[in-house]
């Protein structure tokens, strides 16, 4: 790994909050991914899509905020989803070319990463930015530094066709709360147009 | 005190383009930061709820919430309800202390009202192609706009937090070989697999 790819670890980093395995992870997935299909990080939201394949309320789900800050699909952008499979693999989508790519993490390294100072601490349930840095690079580097072939597995480039709605432009101001609601989200109630909180309604 | 404009050069590098809706965000997430007295999430201090919802326009204000706050899809400490609308709830999780805070809509209504707006998004124009000289006037005016013309800041309260305790378990799929969190491994057999496997297993999933 370059030199520039650690400046963008470490950025990464910055943005997620603390050091971790799954999120250098994300990280060496997303810039495989994006040099596979031969892509830049999304700028905007018509370039890229990415479905990563965590789950909810499990370990290592921090792998999706290397994937966010490498690929540029943001929960903000939405063109970052979960496929809830509780897994660290990313289907990359092109949509100017409907093609994708998959890419997952090999777990080759997490006796390693388990046995680090690190894992160890995080099992007695130390938050990961109360561990000391020294211990959390070491752990970092298990994957950072290994060859390819041993924390990735890159998948052929497929077609991927990819109907892309848009957005929907409108807002409009609840009529009982006055917020402002995106059109697409007003529900009607006699003849009200109001948000979902203030309509009773479940969705 | 937390300030939004010490995150704006970090949001842009996370968001990829200028927009006004991010730096809302920012302005949003560091109002309730400060109303609650907390700095940004390292690890699950805070968690985030945003009323957005999918496929409409200025969801990149959440971007803006995920820099300033540290509540990120990463670390699951940030959530979507759904509503199509820019409140967020923002929750000090060892405390359950809880604030709401939501834009003016006068405030994002003036943002609309501009070239921006009517002349390039409404056209279908990606924020990342529309001309700096014409969006900068904006993320300027949101980024300096005095708080009470730009957001409203709720009372504090209590906001209960089921805590789910994190599984840090996980198994190797004994089809495709590949690693899956043990509470999403399902069993075909006397095979331990990942639902995609169990898909192709058994033409479903549970």
């Amino acid at each position: 790994m370059n030199d520039r790819e650690r400046e963008i670890l470490l950025e990464a980093f910055k943005f997620h909050g603390h050091k971790c395995w799954a999120s250098t992870a994300g990280v060496r997935v997303g810039l495989a991914a994006l040099r596979a299909l031969g892509v830049a990080r999304a700028g905007s939201s018509d370039t890229l899509h990415c479905i990563v394949e965590i789950g909810d309320n499990h370990g290592a789900q921090c792998f999706a905020d290397g994937i966010q800050y490498v690929t540029g699909c943001t929960l903000g952008k939405y063109n970052i989803e979960k496929a809830g499979w509780g897994k660290l693999a990313i289907t990359l989508i092109d949509k100017k070319k409907e093609r994708s790519v998959r890419v997952s993490y090999k777990g080759t390294h997490q006796k390693k990463i388990a046995e680090s100072a690190f894992m160890r601490k995080r099992a007695q349930g130390i938050s990961p930015s109360e561990i000391p840095e020294e211990e959390a690079w070491e752990m970092v580097d298990i994957i950072w530094k290994a060859p390819e072939n041993e924390v990735l597995t890159i998948g052929e480039i497929k077609p991927h066709p990819f109907k892309d709605y848009g957005e929907i432009m409108g807002l409009h101001p609840c009529e009982e709360c006055g917020e402002l609601t995106s059109v697409a989200y007003l529900r009607v109630v006699g003849n009200r147009h109001v948000c979902i909180p203030c309509s009773g309604y479940s969705d | 005190m937390i300030d939004a404009t010490d995150y704006y050069e970090a949001g842009l590098a996370l968001h990829g383009h200028k927009c006004p809706a991010m730096p809302m965000g920012l302005r949003v997430g560091a109002a309730a930061m400060n109303a609650l007295g907390v700095e940004r999430a390292r690890d699950g201090q805070l968690l985030a709820l945003v009323e957005l919802g999918e496929d409409h326009c200025a969801t990149c204000f959440a971007d803006g919430v995920q820099m300033v706050t540290g509540c990120t899809f990463g670390k699951g400490n940030i959530k979507k309800l759904h509503y199509g609308k820019w409140g967020v709830t923002l929750v000090e999780t060892a405390t359950g202390r809880a604030v709401r805070v939501t834009p003016r809509a006068e405030a994002m209504m003036a943002n609309k009202q501009t070239e921006f707006f009517k002349e390039y998004r409404e056209k279908g124009v990606p924020a990342s192609r529309v001309p700096a000289e014409v969006v900068e006037p904006l993320v300027h005016k949101v980024m300096n706009a005095p708080e009470e013309s730009l957001l409203a800041v709720g009372a504090i309260f209590h906001y209960e937090i089921a805590h789910r305790p994190h599984s840090f378990s996980s198994l190797v799929c004994d089809l495709c070989g590949e690693m899956v969190v043990e509470g999403y491994a399902r069993i075909v057999g006397a095979r331990k697999v990942c639902i995609p496997c169990q898909e192709k297993l058994i033409g479903a999933r549970a």
